[in-house]
């Protein structure tokens, strides 16, 4: 479910400067700490967000799960660079985000396996199947759009952060439950919460050329 | 597709991802010691094991079988020394009437040619100071013979 939608394509280029890549990556291979630390700068948050995409449930539930898979991945891919020197990866992005992809699902297997499920019969496995990792390029949209979203919300005044701490239940439309967890009117309580959408489309629209919001309820 | 007003939009979708993902520490950076990543695989992976408890554990048996190896080794290296300088054998010392020559001073092995002076210890008479002469020194001095 991208938020936006760039002229017309859901699988836009990721808009990060891939050009120094090759430089870093040679810079890792002859065990230069900064190359990597900048590498990690670059693309920790799109291994993160794989993980997350892909066990967003496991996630949820453990602390340490996305941090323990993404020191995994960047370990693989330190050695998987290190392993074959003369062949770099074409994508940085696109190559971290398969590390990280496959050391979700062997977590989970190792999961299932530990627990006595069989494998691709828990919940994380199926959860894994309908998460759409396959594409790099979509994720890496996907996160940047929601990056946005998180500069935005940061951007409201703090009357409207605190009604956004009442996210789930207005968004089950308890608007009672939120409304009394917030000490303000129902009534109230909707004109803000409308008012804060509008807010946050136009902020949006501001970071983004060409971002598609609609004022109501939506297709997928 | 649903135009449901209580069914939440896409923003809202994003934003219960948004708050989902921040939960579940997407947004926080992976902590990792870059340098220590790069060191070589075998080092990253041999250091942490051996500071590990089970690491520890395997280090306190190696270094205990290790000491019990070496005071044994130590001991009879020790055992052959002193057998080799103590029983020097002093006037008196019995049944073979020897006052002054020390057997261990004589025993050459088997068919090595003797001096004449250590021929009171080839009890065998073959000529030789061997282990077969060493075994009736024994059993003479055993009781008898002043041994230090």
């Amino acid at each position: 479910m991208p938020l936006e939608v760039r002229d017309g394509s859901t699988t836009a280029a990721v808009k990060v400067p891939v050009s120094d890549d090759p430089f870093l990556i040679e810079g890792l291979l002859g065990g230069d700490a900064a190359a990597l630390r900048k590498l990690m700068e670059r693309y920790d948050r799109l291994v993160r967000f794989t993980v997350f995409r892909a066990s967003a449930r496991r996630a949820a539930h453990d602390p340490q799960w996305i941090d323990s898979l993404a020191s995994e991945t960047w370990t693989g891919f330190v050695d998987s660079v290190r392993r074959n020197p003369g062949a770099q990866p074409a994508s940085v992005s696109a190559y971290l985000v398969r590390i990280a992809r496959n050391v979700t699902i062997s977590a989970l297997r190792r999961l299932a396996r530990h627990s006595g499920q069989e494998v691709g019969g828990s919940a994380d496995q199926a959860e894994f199947l309908e998460a759409k990792i396959d594409n790099p390029g979509e994720l890496a949209v996907r996160l940047e759009d929601l990056e946005k979203l998180r500069d935005c919300l940061a951007e409201l005044p703090a009357a409207g952060r605190e009604i956004t701490s009442q996210l789930h239940a207005i968004t089950e439309r308890r608007w009672r439950d939120a409304a009394a967890a917030l000490g303000i009117s129902e009534s109230t309580l909707r004109s803000r919460w409308k008012k804060i959408l509008l807010d946050l489309r136009g902020c949006l629209a501001r970071k983004t050329r060409g971002f598609v919001a609609p004022a109501g309820p939506d297709s997928d | 597709m649903s135009n449901d007003p209580n069914h939440p939009d896409r923003l809202e979708r994003a934003m219960l991802e948004l708050h989902a993902a921040e939960e579940a520490g997407v947004f926080q950076p992976t902590r990792l010691d870059a340098e220590r990543l790069l060191r070589p695989a075998e080092v990253r992976v041999l250091w942490p094991f051996l500071w590990s408890r089970r690491g520890l554990a395997v280090a306190a048996g190696l270094a205990l079988a290790f000491g019990v190896w070496g005071s044994m080794f130590a001991y009879k290296i020790g055992h052959l020394r002193d057998m080799r300088v103590m029983p020097v054998v002093t006037a008196g010392a019995g049944a073979a009437g020897c006052d002054d020559c020390n057997f261990f001073g004589c025993l050459a092995g088997p068919a090595v040619r003797i001096a004449a002076a250590c021929s009171t210890h080839d009890y065998d008479l073959d000529g030789d100071v061997d282990l077969a002469d060493f075994r009736q020194y024994q059993l003479a001095h055993l009781g008898s013979g002043r041994v230090q």
